[in-house]
């Protein structure tokens, strides 16, 4: 019999405690907090079997200044279990914004800014007017720093760049929130294509998540970058299922062959024809093409000038000449003997004994 | 009000101000004064232009008419108004024949439909090609792709990717059409990616290209412009008709007085009337030889009786002479209209093929609906998944689904659009479910102003955007219902060869359903556009963006400064800032024919945390960048580059994070042991701290290249190494070696060998296989694949993965 008493007074008393902690909340500020819109992710915990229609006020206030917003839903449903907000319900809200600048703020751009607040759920009867009872309500403590923003640094924007496997460099998002990651796109970007669009019409090249550090390494595995082309890239920082930040778009192009050699495909005319002709016009090389009907032997060959006669030229290339047509290219560029718009005078001694003379101005190759 | 007016004001002298500063640039003549140049409005043209017509339609040559119409050629000039433009044309055309005196407009009307009835080729059936090349379907290419990728950390594992590109033309209006499906296995979900987005543009360029064929065809330009005629020698034969019948006219008066009308008739040439002011023809006529005439008393209103019958004579004269001159003089001056002919044939001939003139003609010439005449205007057209907005403006940076259009017209600019945005359909964003933002907005916006909004202009823009419960997938399914509006004042002045300055004022405001604010107890849904000047400069952004280079010194330069409210908000432009100064330096020359270029780049960005306290997040980065030419096949280069970012606060600094970079690299190209090969080395020192972990790293990356007859053999090699040790991200080695070669002499191959070591989190060694052949003409097919074995993984290792495949194919019709 006691114990059957005990019993049921710990029955009674727990029954009680269970009345009083009806309902509760998961609410996570660092992340929440942030924006007017975040507030709506929490979730309420209902038990009241078969559900009960409730009201749900949402009171933030900031230390130094005091009501912030207070947001009043429409009565719903809360279904045993924890509960996201139904869809749609907040288009139906009150919202009661303070009179201060974080309020001002806050109702403009819909961000939280610098303050220490304290957020207050509110969970009450629906349908028994302004004095119904409180089933629950609890209250979050944040001191919050807005995120900084979330830049790109390397490849800089409109850079162009030689490494076809170019490693990403970003600034992190600050501060830092546990459990925040980085997720990075790569696309091409085609002529005359808009960026938003490039972002997602094309196929991605790099579509990485999971990126712990605010730089990746181009993936070993992914087909390295074209010469020429152009790409955009842009970063964005979550939390689990969550889209924190997004970063500009920037773009680059991979442009190396600027720098190393670049010959347009001129023809090889014959030095026959060539020595017959005026004056040649060699833009930094001597393009000819020569027969041998003898065995491989190297081509000998001088250069002398006409405009400065006193000019010796050395260290000319040596040429080897294979049986048959040969297609002969010397590379006078680097040759510090040639000026720009000079005449010069080459002579070759062909195996056969053969001489052929060929006057040319030498014209710098313009860059 | 107040606050409105005021602030429309200020709007209003910043675009007086920027006005005030461009400067008159135009060097071509404008299409207005040539068209007012042209000798089409000068009589003297027509002349020689009708009597053509009224040889070609009557088949034989015919005596001048003056300027008057055969009754054979207007039956032919009728039918053919009517047959082009209809009816009501011809009535208007008609009525203009009928009046005299018609007025300017109507005179300019029917001598462009003469001109053009002047310049058409033979009897062309102009309707008749027109809606013979009115529809046609041209298939552009396709291509697909495929691919799987098991790195731990890759957001989509699988995907394909299909493409469609086609030309449609519905009644001769060019239009594109472009498919692109993504769709893919998410990391999550294997139904995750099922992006199917298409879009409708219309092809400007095809359009007037097309159109302007049928100009080509049906008309002979010159003959338009009436180059075939000689004005010079129409104008003299126009003047020299004048004088004969000013001498019959005084032969008549004088008939008796044989040797006085020889040395009338002899006073001035044509030519001389042309080109002498009417000052200079009357002292000709003050010396007219045995005349001797009296100034005073030639010019005298004292009747003739009175008057010695020379002096009369020749005062009559001389006012027939001016009153010929008063006409050669009318409309154009006469000495101006020949003057300006080798101007006008030259700007003509230039601007035949701009594309202002091309579209002048096909209004002018071709009989064009109101649609066709419509989209002669538009510069852009586009309906389906669509990026919008361009730089400077409003919309900036936007993907939406919805409808967009530019125009412009005689330099008057237009742009309007609506659609609705979601970001919750981006590939970046497959698998986020949530979002502190509102991911979605339904919006219009609309700019205009005068100018394209690629060059100078100054425009005036609005957006307005509610936000939006979509009911499929989206990123914040509550959002509190608000609309947005933005007005936006922007400029572009063109300082000639010193570049261009933009400028932009843009204000946001927000406005919840049922809110309130403070002491009001009435919750109220207020439309944003109403109180647009709330919370002034919290909302407000102002930017100024100077670009410009110095030809002579080889440099180019831009310079940039922004501020934007804590409280702007813009959805039409995803990315723009808030809270934020931006200032930056952007600086390139280059010495010796290039072989030499320094830049330098600075950007500095403060972010205002607190609407209360200056606490702020302080950005900067700097880079400094050489490249030397050494020679023509070997160059070096050189970048240092800092980045760091600290929190202030009225407590405390915040040190952030700190990336410091030294870096040099080479490029040659040249032979080594015989074999043309190109190598590019890169070696770095990099410290880099997100506090507390402090990082100090090498890199180096060595690239090489052998061509070995008709075969390349690659190696590749890059390390990375933490000095400090702490492996913030280092100890990475991954060597790649390729060999490049031909089978069957289409199959175009690369093998190669691939290792990796990232120290105590992966190592891996594999191959490297790509195939790429053209299997039928225009039909390309491309296979990657590489796979490795992993000899050591741990579960870090999300960046890694030892499958990789990828199937392309394209088929590409030009």
């Amino acid at each position: 019999m006691r114990k059957f008493c005990i019993g049921l007074l710990l029955m009674i008393l727990l029954g009680q405690l269970q009345a009083k902690a009806q309902v509760s909340f998961a609410f996570m500020p660092e992340v929440q907090g942030r924006t007017l819109d975040g507030l709506l992710q929490v979730r309420v915990g209902g038990q009241a079997a078969g559900g009960q229609d409730v009201v749900l006020t949402i009171t933030v206030t900031a230390k130094p200044v005091g009501a912030v917003v207070s947001i009043k839903t429409p009565a719903f449903r809360l279904m045993p279990g924890l509960n996201a907000l139904p869809p749609g319900l907040l288009s139906g809200a009150d919202i009661r914004f303070g009179n201060n600048r974080i309020a001002d703020m806050c109702r403009q751009s819909g961000y939280f800014t610098e303050a220490e607040y304290e957020y207050c759920f509110e969970i009450a009867d629906a349908g028994k007017g302004n004095s119904a009872p409180v089933l629950g309500e609890q209250c979050f403590d944040y001191m919050l720093q807005p995120f900084s923003p979330l830049i790109l640094a390397s490849p800089a924007d409109e850079d162009a760049i030689c490494d076809k496997r170019p490693t990403f460099f970003w600034q992190p998002l600050l501060p830092a929130v546990p459990g925040m990651q980085y997720r990075l796109i790569l696309s091409e970007l085609k002529p005359g294509q808009a960026k938003a669009e490039a972002l997602r019409y094309n196929m991605p090249l790099i579509n990485q998540q999971l990126i712990s550090m605010p730089m990746l390494f181009f993936p070993p595995a992914a087909r390295e970058l074209n010469e020429g082309k152009e790409y955009i890239w842009q970063v964005t920082a979550y939390r689990g299922d969550m889209l924190l930040a997004t970063s500009e778009m920037w773009t680059f192009r991979v442009n190396c062959a600027d720098s190393s050699e670049n010959r347009s495909a001129e023809s090889f005319r014959d030095i026959e024809d060539l020595a017959l002709g005026n004056f040649y016009l060699a833009k930094g090389t001597l393009r000819f093409a020569v027969r041998n009907t003898y065995g491989p032997a190297s081509l000998s060959y001088t250069i002398s000038g006409i405009t400065d006669p006193s000019v010796r030229i050395r260290k000319l290339p040596a040429v080897r000449l294979k049986h048959g047509s040969n297609h002969i290219l010397i590379d006078l560029s680097d040759n510090r003997g040639f000026k720009d718009g000079h005449y010069y005078q080459l002579e070759l001694k062909l195996p056969d004994g053969g001489e052929r003379k060929l006057r040319f101005i030498y014209k710098q190759e313009t860059e | 009000m107040k606050s409105l007016c005021s602030a429309l004001l200020l709007m209003l002298m910043l675009r007086a101000t920027l006005l005030a500063q461009s400067p008159a640039d135009k060097k071509d003549i404008p299409p207005k004064q040539l068209r007012a140049a042209l000798p089409a409005s000068a009589p003297l043209l027509q002349g020689p232009m009708i009597n053509a017509i009224n040889n070609r339609a009557s088949g034989a040559a015919v005596k001048d008419m003056g300027p008057a119409l055969l009754p054979v050629a207007k039956q032919d000039f009728y039918a053919y108004v009517k047959q082009l433009y209809g009816d009501k044309q011809l009535q208007q055309v008609q009525k203009g024949f009928g009046l005299l005196k018609d007025t300017a407009r109507i005179g300019r009307y029917l001598d462009e439909k003469l001109r053009g009835f002047y310049a058409l080729k033979g009897n062309t059936d102009i309707t008749g090609f027109l809606k013979a090349g009115a529809y046609s379907n041209r298939f552009k290419g396709a291509a697909a792709e495929a691919f799987t990728d098991n790195a731990a950390g890759a957001l989509m594992p699988a995907g394909i990717n299909a493409r469609i590109q086609d030309d449609v033309t519905l009644g001769n209006i060019p239009v594109n059409l472009q498919f692109s499906h993504i769709a893919g296995q998410s990391f999550i979900d294997r139904g995750a990616l099922n992006n199917a987005l298409g879009k409708v543009s219309f092809d400007k360029e095809t359009y007037i290209e097309r159109m302007n064929q049928y100009v080509n065809k049906a008309f002979d330009l010159n003959k338009y412009f009436l180059q075939d005629i000689d004005v010079r020698a129409a104008f003299k034969d126009y003047a020299d008709k004048k004088l004969e019948k000013a001498r019959e006219d005084m032969s008549r008066l004088a008939a008796d007085k044989g040797q006085q009308l020889t040395a009338l008739s002899s006073l001035l040439s044509s030519d001389q009337l042309i080109y002498l002011d009417s000052n200079q023809i009357k002292n000709l006529v003050l010396d007219i030889p045995g005349f001797e005439v009296e100034e005073a008393r030639l010019l005298s209103n004292l009747p003739d009786s009175v008057l010695a019958p020379k002096t009369a004579t020749a005062r009559r004269y001389l006012h027939k002479l001016w009153e010929l001159k008063s006409i050669l003089s009318k409309g154009l001056a006469a000495q101006q209209t020949l003057a300006t002919q080798t101007v006008v044939e030259n700007s003509i001939r230039k601007g035949l093929n701009s594309n202002d003139s091309k579209v002048r003609n096909i209004k002018e010439l071709l009989p064009l609906n109101f649609l066709q005449r419509l989209l002669l205007q538009a510069k852009s057209l586009q309906a389906g998944k669509i990026a919008a907005g361009e730089k400077g403006g409003a919309v900036k940076d936007l993907f939406m689904s919805g409808a967009a259009g530019s125009f412009l017209n005689n330099d008057k600019f237009m742009m309007l659009g609506a659609g609705v945005r979601n970001d919750a359909g981006d590939i970046k964003n497959v698998g986020l479910n949530e979002g502190v933002d509102p991911s979605s907005f339904s919006m219009q916006f609309l700019q205009l102003g005068k100018g394209d909004v690629s060059g100078p202009h100054s425009h005036v823009g609005i957006v307005n955007a509610n936000s939006r419960m979509a009911s499929g997938h989206q990123l914040n399914p509550n959002t509190l219902a608000r609309n947005v509006f933005v007005g936006t004042v922007s400029e572009q002045v063109s300082l000639g060869e010193y570049g261009t300055i933009a400028a932009e004022i843009s204000k946001s405001n927000s406005e919840y359903r049922n809110a309130a604010t403070g002491n009001d107890y009435a919750l109220t849904s207020k439309a944003a556009a109403f109180t647009l000047f709330n919370d002034f400069w919290q909302t407000i952004s102002v930017g100024l963006d100077y670009t410009g280079t110095v030809k002579s010194l080889d440099l180019s330069q831009r310079a940039y400064i922004s501020y934007s409210g804590l409280g702007y908000s813009n959805p039409a432009a995803p990315g723009s800032a808030r809270g934020t100064v931006r200032y930056g330096l952007n600086l390139r020359r280059s010495w010796n024919k290039r072989r030499v270029t320094v830049g330098f780049r600075a950007d500095l960005q403060d972010m205002r945390m607190s609407a209360l306290t200056n606490s702020r997040w302080k950005n900067s980065a700097y880079t400094i960048d050489a490249r030397v030419k050494v020679k023509k096949n070997f160059s070096l280069s050189t970048r240092i580059g800092q980045s760091v970012m600290k929190g202030i606060s009225d407590k405390m600094d915040q040190p952030g994070y700190v990336n410091r970079h030294v870096s040099l690299s080479s490029q040659y190209s040249g032979k080594l042991w015989s074999l043309p090969q190109s190598n590019n080395v890169t070696f770095s020192l990099q410290q880099m701290d997100i506090l507390p972990v402090r990082s100090l790293l090498v890199n180096l990356n060595v690239n090489q290249s052998f061509i070995i007859n008709t075969n390349m053999l690659t190696v590749s090699m890059m390390y990375n190494k933490d000095v400090k040790g702490q492996a913030l991200y280092g100890d990475l080695l991954t060597a790649e070696t390729g060999w490049s070669y031909t089978v069957l002499k289409k199959l175009a191959c690369t093998s190669g060998i691939t290792y990796l070591n990232n120290k105590a989190v992966v190592e891996q060694a594999g191959i490297k296989q790509s195939i790429g052949t053209e299997l039928l003409p225009r039909l390309n097919v491309n296979l990657y694949l590489d796979c490795r074995k992993n000899i050591v993984n741990t579960t870090q290792n999300y960046l890694f993965g030892n499958f990789s495949t990828q199937l392309m194919i394209h088929y590409l019709l030009n």
